[in-house]
C-alpha cells in the first residue's frame, strides 16, 4: 500500500536525518520544529479532539519545567522522574481548572484559560520562592550544568536531544491515532460537535472532557521539561506567557486541528519560516515573524479552515477512520 | 505627616503641642509614661486620617479611569452580545485610535478633542468594512457551530496589528503634550488631572448617547432583537448581517474615540492594547453582556479595584486581583451583574 | 398502570413562570402515548425533565418503577430513556453511521460492535444507502430519520419523540409515522410523542394527554380526546359548521 510505504519512508528519513546533516544550526532548528510539533500535538488532544480551545497551555509547560528543575536542584531527583512528577502536577491543575470551567460554554472556557494562565505567570514572576524552594522570581531558573550525563537528561551535542524529542512526538502521534480510533475518540468528536446531543446519547461529557484535559496537560508538561533541559534556562515570562501558548494553538490550527498530523505539518512550515524571518529580517523589522503568524492564522481561517493538511486528505489522518463522504468546506 | 484637611491638621498640631507641653512640664518619671501615651494617641489619630485620604485619591482616579474602561468595554459587549464573537483585537483597535490621534497631532497639529470626531468616523467605516469583508463570510459559513474560529481569527489579528504597529511606529512610547496635559485641579484634599476628568465626562456622555440610541431607535431595537434571538429577528425581516456590521462599526468607533481621548494622558506604544482588551473582557463578564449600565458599573469597579489595590500591594498583584474577580464571576454568576440568564 | 414511566405532580418554574404545573401521567410498557397542546404548553419542558435536561422544581419521575428524578441526561440514556430534539442536533461533521455509533457506544466499548449495530439501525430506519454521508448534507427528512436512528442506537426502552414531523410534507410524514409504529411493533419500545399534526397523533397513539398552560387538562383514548370540550376550546378549535351557523 502506498500509504504504508510513505509512512515508513518518512520515519526512516526523520530518524536518519542527523546522520546526513549534522550542522549544529540545522539540528537546532530541527529540534525546535519537532518540539513545537510535539507541543501542538499535545494541545490538540484537548483542542482538536475534544474541541475545547485552551489559550493557557503554556502554564502546563511552565509547571513541567519548574517542577522537574526544582526537583533536580533541591531534591536531587533526575529530570527523567521529575518530568513525570511535573506531568502529574500539571494534570491535577488542569483537572481543577476543568472542574471549575468546563460547565462554561466554549468561549467562556477559553477566556478562563487565559485568566488562569496569567495568574500563574504573575504568581511565579512576583515570588522568589515556591513552596519554600528558591526560584529567583522573574530572573528565571538556570538548570545546573552537568555536561554529558544522560541519567539527568543532559547530553553532549544536539543529536541525542533530537532523538528524544522525535521519540516523544512519535508517541503523542501514536496516542492520538489510538484515541481517534477508539470509543474515546468517537465520543470526544461527538462532544466537540454538540454537547447536549452527546449527553442525550449517554455520553458523560464532563468525564470525557477531563480525560482529554488531563492527558493534554500531562503531555504538555513533559514537553516543558524537555525545553528546560535543552535550553538549560527557564525564562518564566516566556514559558508561562500568552505568546508561547498562542504559538501552540496557531501551529495546530494552521496545520489542521482535525487531522492527527495537522499540528506536525503546521510546525514544519511555520517554525522554519519564523526562524528565517527572525534571523534575516529581525534586526530591521522586529516582530515581523509574529505578524506573519497572525496573518497566516487569519488567512487559514478565512480560506482554508481545515488547515494546510486538507489537500493531503487521508494522509493527514494516517490510520484514522476512513470517511468516504465528501468533507466540509 | 500633615494632610490636606485643615481641620485635621489643626488637631494634629494641637496634639503635637500637647506632647511638647507634656515633655516640658512633666517630671522625669511621669515624663516617660505620659509621653508614651500621648505619642500613641497622636499616632493612632494620624494613621486614621492618613488612611482615609489614602483611599480617597485612588478611588477618585479609579472612578475616572473606570468610566473610560466601561465605555471601551461597552464596545466589546455590543460585539459579543450581538454576534457572540470574542474580539481579541479590541484593544489593538484602541491602539490604532491612539496612534491616529498622535499622528494627527504631530503632523497636522490637530488637538485630540477635535480629531476625535474624525477618527471616530474613520474607525466606524473600518469596523463596517472589517465586518463585511472578513467576519461575515466566516459567520455565514459557520452557521451552526460556535464561532471559535472567529475567536482564533481575532487572536491572529491581534498579533498582526501589534507587530505591524511595532514595525511602522517603532517601539518607543509616544505621547501628546498639549497645553492642558498636566493641568490639575484641587478639590478638597484631592488632586484631579483635568484631561482625565474631561475624558471621563465625555465617556459618560457618549455612553449615554449610545444607550439612548440602542434603547429608543428602531435600529437599536433591531440590534437588540438580533442579540436575543437571531432566527426570530430574521423572520421579522431584519438583516442580521447588516446588524452585525453596524455593531462592529459602532464597537470600533467607540474604541477609536476612546483611544483618541486616552492619548491625551496615556503613553502610546504597540502593546498598550492588550491591557485594555483584558480589562474589557473582565468588565463585560462582570457587568453582563450587552448591558450599558453593567459595562459602566463594571468599569468603575475594575478601575477602583485596580487603583486601590496598587496602594496596598505590588502592582503585579493588582493585576492578579482583576483576574481573580474575573474567575470568580465566571464561576459564580457568568451572566454578570446585569446580564440576562441565557441558555 | 405506569409500569414503564410515570410522573407525579411534576412542576417546573423558570423564575416566576410556571412552565409545567403539577402534571401527573403514566405510560405503560409497549404503549404509544401522544402529548398534544398549544405551543408553550410545557410539552418540551416535560420531556426535558423526564430525560434529565432540567431538574423539576417539585414532583417525581419514575422509570420502570424506579425514581429517577433529577437524573443527569447521560444517566437517563443509560437507564433506557432516549430522546430526540425538536430542532434536530446531528453531529454535523460526522457521517450518518458515525452519528448512530455514538449512541451505540453507550452500550459497548467496542467500536466494531457499535459499527455493526449502527448499520443495523440505519437499515431499520431506511438510511442504509446514506450511511457514509456527512450529516449536515442530509435532507431534513433524512435528518429526522437520523435523529431517530441515533436514539434507537442507544438500545432504549422508552423514546421521547419531540415534534418529529415538523417540517415534513405529508408523504414524508406518513413514512415517518410508519417508522414510529414499527419501532413499537417490532422492537417493543414504548414511545411518548409530542406532535401537532393531528392525523399522525390520532393514528399512532394508544392514549393521548393534553397539556395547556403547563397543566394536564385531559387524558384518554384518541376518540375521547377529540370529543372533549376543554380540549376543543383550548386547542382543537370549534367546528366550522357552528361558526357558519353564527354568521347566517
Amino acid at each position: 500500500m502506498l500509504k504504508t510505504v510513505l509512512v515508513l519512508a518518512c520515519c526512516v528519513g526523520i530518524l536518519a536525518l542527523p546522520l546526513v546533516f549534522d550542522g549544529p544550526y540545522f539540528l537546532q532548528t530541527m529540534i525546535l520544529i519537532v518540539f513545537f510539533a510535539y507541543m501542538s500535538c499535545s494541545w490538540n488532544i484537548l483542542g482538536g479532539l475534544a474541541g475545547q480551545v485552551s489559550l493557557g497551555h503554556s502554564a502546563f509547560a511552565g509547571i513541567g519545567a519548574y517542577t522537574s528543575t526544582l526537583a533536580f536542584m533541591y531534591l536531587g531527583l533526575s529530570p527523567w522522574f521529575g518530568m513525570i512528577a511535573g506531568g502529574l502536577i500539571a494534570g491535577l491543575f488542569a483537572l481543577g481548572i476543568g472542574c471549575a470551567c468546563f460547565r462554561l460554554k466554549g468561549t467562556y472556557f477559553t477566556l478562563s484559560t487565559i485568566a488562569f494562565g496569567a495568574v500563574l505567570r504573575i504568581f511565579v514572576l512576583a515570588n522568589n520562592s515556591i513552596c519554600g524552594l528558591q526560584t529567583r522570581g522573574a530572573q528565571g531558573l538556570i538548570v545546573p550544568l552537568k555536561g554529558n550525563m544522560p541519567s539527568v537528561m543532559q547530553f553532549a551535542g544536539k543529536t541525542p536531544y533530537y532523538y528524544l524529542i522525535v521519540v516523544m512526538t512519535g508517541m503523542v502521534i501514536l496516542l492520538t491515532i489510538f484515541i481517534r480510533n477508539s470509543k474515546v475518540g468517537y465520543l470526544l468528536s461527538a462532544i466537540k460537535a454538540n454537547q447536549d446531543a452527546a449527553a442525550s446519547l449517554g455520553v458523560n461529557v464532563v468525564a470525557y472532557k477531563q480525560l482529554a484535559n488531563f492527558t493534554s496537560a500531562f503531555l504538555t508538561a513533559l514537553g516543558g521539561t524537555f525545553y528546560a533541559q535543552f535550553i538549560l534556562y527557564i525564562d518564566p515570562n516566556r514559558i508561562f506567557g500568552l505568546d508561547f501558548a498562542l504559538e501552540f494553538v496557531l501551529i495546530a490550527i494552521i496545520g489542521g486541528q482535525s487531522a492527527t498530523l495537522g499540528p506536525v505539518l503546521g510546525a514544519f512550515i511555520l517554525v522554519p519560516i519564523s526562524d528565517v524571518v527572525r534571523a534575516v529580517l529581525g534586526g530591521t523589522y522586529p516582530g515581523l515573524h509574529v505578524a506573519l503568524y497572525g496573518a497566516a492564522m487569519m488567512a487559514i481561517i478565512m480560506f482554508m479552515p481545515q488547515g494546510l493538511i486538507k489537500p493531503l486528505g487521508h494522509l493527514g489522518g494516517l490510520f484514522a477512520k476512513q470517511r468516504k463522504a465528501t468533507s466540509t468546506t | 505627616m500633615l494632610c490636606e484637611d485643615p481641620r485635621s491638621n489643626r488637631s494634629t498640631v494641637l496634639e503635637l503641642a500637647e506632647l511638647v507641653d507634656v515633655t516640658i512640664k512633666a517630671h522625669f518619671a511621669h515624663w516617660k509614661k505620659r509621653l508614651g501615651a500621648a505619642a500613641a494617641i497622636a499616632t493612632l489619630k494620624f494613621r486614621r486620617q492618613v488612611m482615609l485620604s489614602q483611599l480617597a485619591q485612588p478611588m477618585i482616579s479609579g472612578i475616572l479611569m473606570g468610566g473610560v474602561y466601561g465605555f471601551i468595554a461597552f464596545g466589546l459587549s455590543l460585539i459579543f452580545g450581538i454576534m457572540r464573537i470574542v474580539n481579541f483585537a479590541h484593544g489593538e483597535f484602541l491602539m490604532i485610535g491612539m496612534y491616529l490621534s498622535v499622528i494627527f497631532w504631530s503632523i497636522f497639529h490637530i488637538d485630540p478633542f477635535i480629531s476625535v470626531f474624525v477618527i471616530g468616523l474613520i474607525m466606524f467605516g473600518c469596523g463596517y468594512g472589517f465586518q463585511r469583508i472578513f467576519i461575515n463570510p466566516i459567520l455565514r459559513r459557520e452557521k451552526q457551530r460556535e464561532p471559535i474560529s472567529i475567536l482564533l481569527f481575532t487572536a491572529g489579528l491581534m498579533l498582526f496589528l501589534q507587530n505591524i504597529a511595532l514595525l511602522i511606529m517603532g517601539g518607543d512610547p509616544m505621547s501628546i503634550s498639549s497645553s492642558y496635559s498636566s493641568l490639575m485641579i484641587n478639590v478638597k484634599n484631592l488632586v484631579i488631572s483635568v484631561p482625565r476628568l474631561i475624558v471621563f465626562a465625555l465617556s459618560v456622555v457618549f455612553s449615554g448617547v449610545l444607550y439612548a440610541f440602542i434603547s429608543r431607535s428602531d435600529t437599536g431595537r433591531a440590534m437588540r432583537a438580533v442579540s436575543q434571538d437571531r432566527q426570530a429577528a430574521k423572520l421579522m425581516g431584519i438583516n442580521e448581517y447588516q446588524m452585525f456590521a453596524l455593531a462592529m462599526a459602532i464597537g470600533l468607533a467607540i474604541v477609536g474615540v476612546a483611544g483618541t481621548m486616552l492619548s491625551t494622558f496615556f503613553y502610546v506604544y504597540p502593546t498598550i492594547g492588550a491591557v485594555f482588551t483584558l480589562r474589557s473582557f473582565v468588565i463585560v463578564v462582570l457587568g453582563g453582556i450587552g448591558s450599558i449600565p453593567g459595562a459602566l458599573l463594571g468599569g468603575v469597579i475594575v478601575g477602583v479595584v485596580e487603583s486601590v489595590s496598587a496602594q496596598f500591594m505590588p502592582s503585579a498583584y493588582a493585576e492578579v486581583m482583576i483576574f481573580i474577580i474575573f474567575i470568580f464571576i465566571l464561576l459564580v454568576k457568568p451572566a454578570g451583574l446585569f446580564g440576562l440568564e441565557r441558555e | 398502570m405506569g409500569d414503564m414511566m410515570r410522573v407525579e405532580n411534576l412542576t417546573k418554574a423558570f423564575g416566576g413562570v410556571l412552565a409545567v404545573k403539577d402534571v401527573s401521567l403514566s405510560l405503560n410498557d409497549g404503549e404509544i402515548l401522544g402529548l398534544i397542546g398549544p405551543n408553550g404548553a410545557g410539552k418540551t419542558t416535560l420531556f426535558s425533565m423526564i430525560a434529565g435536561f432540567h431538574k423539576p422544581t417539585s414532583g417525581e419521575v419514575f422509570f420502570k418503577r424506579e425514581k429517577i428524578t433529577g437524573i443527569s441526561p447521560n444517566n437517563a440514556c443509560k437507564a433506557g430513556i432516549a430522546r430526540t430534539f425538536q430542532i434536530v442536533k446531528p453531529f454535523g461533521d460526522l457521517s450518518a453511521l458515525e452519528n448512530v455509533m455514538i449512541g451505540a457506544l453507550c452500550r459497548t466499548n467496542s467500536v466494531t460492535v457499535a459499527r455493526k449495530r449502527a448499520h443495523e439501525v440505519l437499515d431499520f430506519v431506511g438510511l442504509a444507502t446514506k450511511s457514509d454521508q456527512v450529516a449536515h448534507k442530509l435532507t431534513i427528512c433524512d435528518r429526522k430519520r437520523l435523529e431517530m436512528a441515533r436514539a434507537l442506537g442507544t438500545g432504549p426502552q422508552l423514546i421521547l419523540l419531540d415534534e418529529v414531523m415538523a417540517g415534513l410534507n405529508p408523504t414524508e410524514s406518513a413514512e415517518v409515522a410508519e417508522l414510529v409504529k414499527r419501532i413499537r411493533d417490532e422492537m417493543g419500545i414504548s414511545l411518548l410523542v409530542i406532535e401537532h399534526v393531528m392525523s399522525v397523533i390520532m393514528y399512532l397513539s394508544d392514549r393521548i394527554c393534553v397539556l395547556d398552560h403547563g397543566e394536564l387538562i385531559a387524558t384518554g383514548t384518541p376518540s375521547e380526546i377529540v370529543q372533549n370540550e376543554k380540549v376543543i376550546k383550548s386547542y382543537l378549535g370549534v367546528r366550522r359548521s357552528s361558526a357558519q351557523n353564527r354568521s347566517n
